[in-house]
């Protein structure tokens, strides 16, 4: 090898190593650029999870957010309108609110509505918007919107009568929250969430039920044909409640809710209008004995005078036979109705001497405890009129004055007709046996016709002579009606339905469901079995809540823990049972309509229970499902709600009133509400006050309701993510 | 059809009001009553057992004591009335049988300014019955018709 030869052998060896070396450098210059973009993906991609998951959890707050302000801000909110748990009109919350108001039947497939979170209410909610967006590291780039979705194939019907009360649904809400983020001024990105929300909207309001202000299944007191049991109440010549003589204390009705709606003569009128109505149910008569009310004393505060014929001048005489003496011409036989009081001046007595001065004069007072007013006032009070439609066997009673009139005012014999005593004639130490042959009752002999007989007599003691008289209790409407009027019962039309509540207490129509709400139900004709009703108030779908109290009385704790006492404030609008009985021992005030049901056990009140500020338009319902009812209140206490004690034993399902509020705004539904005339000697009544929307009819031809006012709109607590 | 519809709805108006306007009425305006304060003894049959007396007892009824008696023509002061009983203070103090007293002089009460509530006589001296003596087979039916309890006379003088 020669040395020029060796010299271009290494040049070629240096020019090798160097190729490979670049080859070698250029290849790994690829791989970091590779690796670069690589790690540089990596990042972008972890980026972007952070931001979704960062926007996904700002959606779940924004509808938790949506779901609280459906839930809450109707409560919380004042609404001086409506006065009731609703929002403001005009709000998109009040849009929606108006929208599931609807029956199901009027629902589109589907409908939206535009929540706005810091919309008047929840104004509140703007800060708590601004502190969010900042945690989420977003300033103006972000902006979200809420839609709340509602489709009809969402719901159900719900309700024991959804063809008749239509308003009654359950279901869920789509919530929509719709997050656009703007990456420059033509440039965004949109994100939608979805949530879904349960929703309950059931109104606070029990079909047929709810249309009386009193209703008794078994209104019996006793088992015999002459149920007086219930007279019990004093009262004094001027039909003020004498509170010394008295054990007993009546429950007074108001069955209108103070609207003094006038006595009309139809029935359809009667029964449709904002009233309650009364119903005491029992196989057989009831009767009822009308306390005084005298006409110097108009206002009285437990008189039923009202119920009685009388004059602008307090003349109540209206002549009922005719006849003709040979002596003294035309004679009138004539009566004056007039109630009990138990006074024992000689102007009270005076009343009652003509009755008792015969046996069965005597027999018949002391029957039918004539000294003593019934514990109901049915039709309210002198001084508070409340005319309503009165159901089942009911009877007035009252003391009936006859007199003899003749002709031109002329004196006749004798003037007032007593209560003659039978004895057989011809006994020597009789006084009366013969009194229709005494001289002075010769204008009686002679014009209608009585001799010595028995016969006569018997005659005379019925028709002609001053005696304990009954009457159907709607009878009492007509004088109400036109109390100048002596034949205002007869002003009823025979064609019209209501006619025959006034004429008689025995018809077939008496215990049946009356006019529009006799369809509700259609398997149920009437009135005599609370049981059928029970689907209205002890569906448990219609609970919004259900609580095991068996091992805590303390239910402010537990609805605490539910989420539904603020402030010892109830957020209920909804339908809450309880498991076992409850005590409500402290003054419960609710700021929507509902309903709190004890499935089983009692349910006491010893304390008020009524609607928060500007809710008078609220409603709970308090139902005892197997227990009974019973109040132990201060005497001052007021309670609006409606009561209903139903039971499937003989033992309970009553309202008891141990110590009675003052007043009792709702309407009462009981099985029974005494067992025995015993414990009615000390019965505790109140006032009861019906609450009008309590009235609502049944879906007519355009299917809506008329409850929508008791609606209440129970939604879920947290929204549920639909992926 | 606007001529009759107008006392349409003057009656129907009428109708809404009428109970309205009696309550205020009565609410508002007390009555003037005329009681009984002077009577003269009348018509009190000369055969028995009267014999022309009507006996002044010591009490409203029967049962009570005798006091003494008048005679047709007398005059009497009249206290006060207890069902068919007037209460006189002369010329025995005492009650007679109201049916032999024609009344010749009467008081006025305001019955405002009453304290007690009425009476059945003073009820019945202010009563008009004759102004309503129409419809007399009709209350005789409804009376029929409400009756549900009726007196069992010949059980309960069964010896």
């Amino acid at each position: 090898m020669t040395s020029g030869h060796k010299y271009c052998s290494k040049m070629a060896r240096t020019g090798s190593i160097l190729l490979v070396t670049t080859a070698i450098l250029f290849c790994m210059f690829l791989f970091a650029i590779g690796y670069s973009r690589f790690l540089s993906q990596q990042a972008n991609s972890a980026d972007k999870i952070g931001k979704k998951q960062k926007l996904s959890e700002l959606a779940t707050a924004l509808a938790t957010l949506t779901m609280h302000k459906l839930k809450y801000s109707a409560q919380l909110m004042q609404n001086t309108t409506k006065l009731r748990a609703y929002p403001e009109s005009g709000s998109a919350l009040a849009a929606l609110y108006d929208y599931l108001s609807l029956p199901l039947s009027k629902f589109d497939s589907q409908k939206s509505f535009v929540m706005p979170l810091d919309e008047d209410a929840t104004g509140h909610f703007s800060l708590l918007l601004e502190q969010l967006w900042q945690t989420a590291g977003y300033g103006d780039e972000l902006e979200e919107s809420i839609t709340v979705g509602v489709m009809r194939d969402d719901f159900v019907d719900t309700g024991a009568t959804s063809s008749a009360y239509t308003r009654n649904k359950s279901g869920n809400l789509r919530i929509t929250v719709n997050l656009r983020i703007i990456h420059s001024e033509h440039l965004s990105t949109t994100l939608d969430f979805n949530y879904s929300c349960p929703i309950r909207v059931a109104t606070a309001h029990v079909p047929v039920l709810s249309k009386y202000n009193l209703y008794i299944e078994n209104a019996r007191l006793n088992s015999g044909d002459y149920d007086a049991g219930y007279n019990q109440v004093s009262v004094d010549g001027f039909g003020n409640f004498a509170e010394t003589r008295s054990k007993a204390r009546p429950l007074v009705l108001n069955n209108d809710g103070n609207q003094k709606l006038p006595v009309k003569t139809d029935f359809r009128n009667f029964v449709e209008d904002e009233r309650g109505l009364v119903y005491l149910g029992g196989n057989s008569s009831i009767f009822l004995n009308l306390a005084r009310s005298d006409a110097v004393a108009p206002n009285s505060d437990s008189g039923e005078g009202f119920q009685f014929f009388r004059r602008l001048n307090y003349d109540g005489t209206y002549p009922v036979y005719a006849g003709n003496s040979a002596e003294n011409g035309k004679v009138l036989i004539v009566y004056l109705d007039q109630g009990v009081s138990d006074d024992t001046d000689q102007r009270n007595l005076s009343f009652y001497s003509l009755i008792e001065s015969g046996y069965f004069g005597v027999k018949q007072v002391q029957e039918g405890r004539m000294r003593f007013s019934s514990i109901f006032r049915l039709f309210g009070v002198q001084r508070d009129l409340s005319p309503t439609l009165v159901q089942g066997n009911v009877l007035s009673q009252y003391l009936t004055i006859a007199l003899t009139w003749g002709e031109g005012g002329k004196k006749l014999r004798p003037p007032f007709l007593t209560n003659l005593s039978y004895t057989a004639p011809m006994m020597p130490d009789a006084y009366y046996f013969d009194c229709i042959s005494l001289p002075e009752y010769a204008d009686l002999q002679s014009a209608f016709a009585l001799d010595n007989s028995l016969d006569s007599y018997k005659k005379y003691v019925n028709h002609y002579s001053s005696r304990v008289n009954h009457r159907p209790y709607n009878q009492g409407l007509g004088f109400m009606l036109s109390q100048t009027n002596a034949d205002a019962a007869m002003l009823f039309p025979d064609s019209d339905p209501l006619s025959r509540f006034v004429r008689s207490s025995a018809h077939d129509g008496t215990h049946k469901i009356p006019g529009v709400f006799a369809e509700i139900y259609p398997e149920v004709a009437d009135l005599k079995s609370m049981s059928p009703f029970a689907t209205g108030f002890a569906d448990a779908a219609k609970a919004s809540y259900r609580v095991d109290n068996s091992a805590e009385p303390d239910i402010f704790k537990l609805l605490k823990q539910q989420g539904l006492l603020s402030q010892d404030r109830l957020l209920l609008d909804g339908w809450l049972s309880f498991s076992s009985g409850i005590t409500i021992n402290r003054r419960l005030e609710y700021m929507s309509s509902g309903g709190i049901v004890v499935e089983n056990g009692d349910l006491i009140v010893e304390a008020p229970v009524v609607p928060g500020g500007w809710r008078d338009n609220c409603l709970l319902y308090l139902v005892a499902l197997n227990g009974n009812v019973i109040f132990k209140t201060q005497p001052d206490a007021k309670v609006q709600a409606a009561v209903i004690a139903s039971s499937n034993t003989a033992e309970h399902g009553r309202v008891i009133f141990e110590a009675p509020p003052a007043e009792i705004k709702g309407a009462l539904a009981m099985k029974r509400l005494l067992r025995n005339s015993t414990e009615a000697e000390t019965f505790q009544g109140t006032n009861l006050i019906y609450f009008p929307a309590l009235a609502a009819t049944p879906a007519g031809s355009d299917g809506l309701s008329n409850d929508d006012s008791l609606l209440t709109f129970s939604f879920g607590q947290q929204p549920q993510e639909i992926r | 059809m606007r001529k009759n519809s107008l006392p349409f709805l003057c009656k129907a108006a009428l109708t809404l009001l009428m109970p309205v306007l009696l309550l205020i009425t009565i609410q508002s305006s007390a009555v003037e009553l005329n009681v009984a304060r002077q009577g003269e003894v009348k018509n009190v049959p000369v055969q028995q057992p009267y014999n022309g007396c009507l006996i002044v007892r010591e009490g409203p009824g029967m049962e009570y004591p005798v006091k003494g008696h008048v005679v047709n023509g007398d005059t009497v002061t009249i206290e006060g009335a207890s069902g068919s009983w007037y209460r006189i203070s002369a010329p025995i103090a005492g009650y007679i049988w109201s049916s032999y007293i024609a009344v010749t002089d009467s008081q006025t009460v305001d019955t405002a300014n009453m304290t007690k509530p009425l009476d059945l006589e003073t009820i019945v001296n202010n009563a008009d019955p004759l102004a309503r003596e129409q419809n007399l087979p009709a209350r005789q039916q409804l009376l029929e018709d409400n009756r549900v309890i009726e007196i069992n006379i010949d059980q309960e003088i069964q010896p």
